[in-house]
């Protein structure tokens, strides 16, 4: 009985079909698929200080390595009711406002948008003060929201 | 010779008298006549003018779009720096939701965490997290912060 089992063991072995992830052509020759996915990978240059004299910013990127169809968006948040940036500086208090070329930003607008290979988003970003009552200089900060997503 | 004396003094009261006249009457000397610019335009208020441009430094914020952590644990394994191009100091500060679950010291340039442990365990499942990036200055000033939004897998 044991033999008998042992014999049956072996002819089922050979004859199980055999799973490799290859296919096996007539002349020999086999082709596999190997499959990596490698994450996208950025950096994105902000600036320090939001200074409101007019001068455009451009995002800038030191890397912008994107799978196919993903964007890097740049949005950003930190202004005060009426989309207005809060500035400190001149020995006072005033608000400046945010524009690209085309809006004036606002609270989670997306403010630039990297492709792959970008280092350079097309637009500008430019703040002007409103209401400065004393000379000097001022600056205020925000807070930019990087985000990979789909383009 | 008192009429003689009388005589001179006439003369000389003559002679004062039309320098008198000649003194009021002398026309006053023509003043220099200035040429006004003629390059100069009628004013019609104030005109925009081009003004100081600030160079504007930058910070450079590495992002990535998703991490791994291990369920139920607090130590995890990340990769998070200060490239060694800025000149600021960065705190991170690790964010699920609205929660924060680690915060950094200021880091400087070109240091940062391999290891991290959290405030909590995680359980299972894929999360809307975020790395906030808060810049400041060796002073201390604030500058601009950056969010790097990714999704946390806990498996």
């Amino acid at each position: 009985m044991k033999k008998f089992m042992s014999v049956l063991c072996a002819l089922v072995m050979l004859i199980a079909p055999r799973t490799y992830a290859q296919e096996i052509y007539g002349d020999g020759q086999a082709t596999s698929t190997v499959i990596a996915h490698v994450d996208s990978q950025y950096c994105v240059l902000i600036p320090e200080t939001i200074v409101a004299d007019g001068t455009k910013y451009y995002f800038t990127s030191s890397v912008m390595d994107l799978a196919e169809g993903d964007v890097v968006n740049v949005s950003v948040s930190g202004f005060s009711e009426g989309c207005m940036l809060p500035m400190t500086g001149g020995d006072g208090q005033a608000y400046a406002v945010v524009e690209t070329e085309e809006v004036q930003v606002s609270n989670g607008a997306i403010i630039a948008t990297f492709h792959n290979g970008e280092t350079t988003a097309s637009n500008g970003l430019f703040a002007t003060l409103q209401n400065a009552t004393r000379a000097g200089d001022y600056s205020g900060t925000l807070t930019f929201n990087i985000q990979l997503g789909q383009g | 010779m008192k009429n003689k004396k009388i005589l001179v003094v006439l003369v000389l009261l003559i002679l004062l008298f039309i320098a008198l006249i000649a003194l009021f009457l002398r026309k006053p000397k023509p003043k220099p006549s200035l040429q006004p610019d003629s390059n100069a335009s009628e004013w019609e208020g104030k005109q925009d003018l081009e003004k100081r441009k600030s160079e504007i430094k930058q910070i450079a914020i590495p992002g990535f779009d998703s991490l791994v952590f291990n369920a139920d644990q607090t130590e995890q394994r990340v990769n998070f720096y200060n490239p060694k191009e800025n000149d600021c100091l960065i705190v991170f500060s690790l964010h699920v939701g609205d929660e924060e679950i680690w915060r950094s010291g200021y880091c400087e340039p070109d240091k940062g965490y391999y290891t991290i442990e959290l405030s909590k365990p995680l359980e299972k499942g894929s999360y809307d997290a975020r790395l906030l990036n808060e810049c400041y200055r060796q002073d201390g000033t604030p500058l601009n912060s950056a969010n790097v939004q990714f999704t946390l897998y806990v498996q």
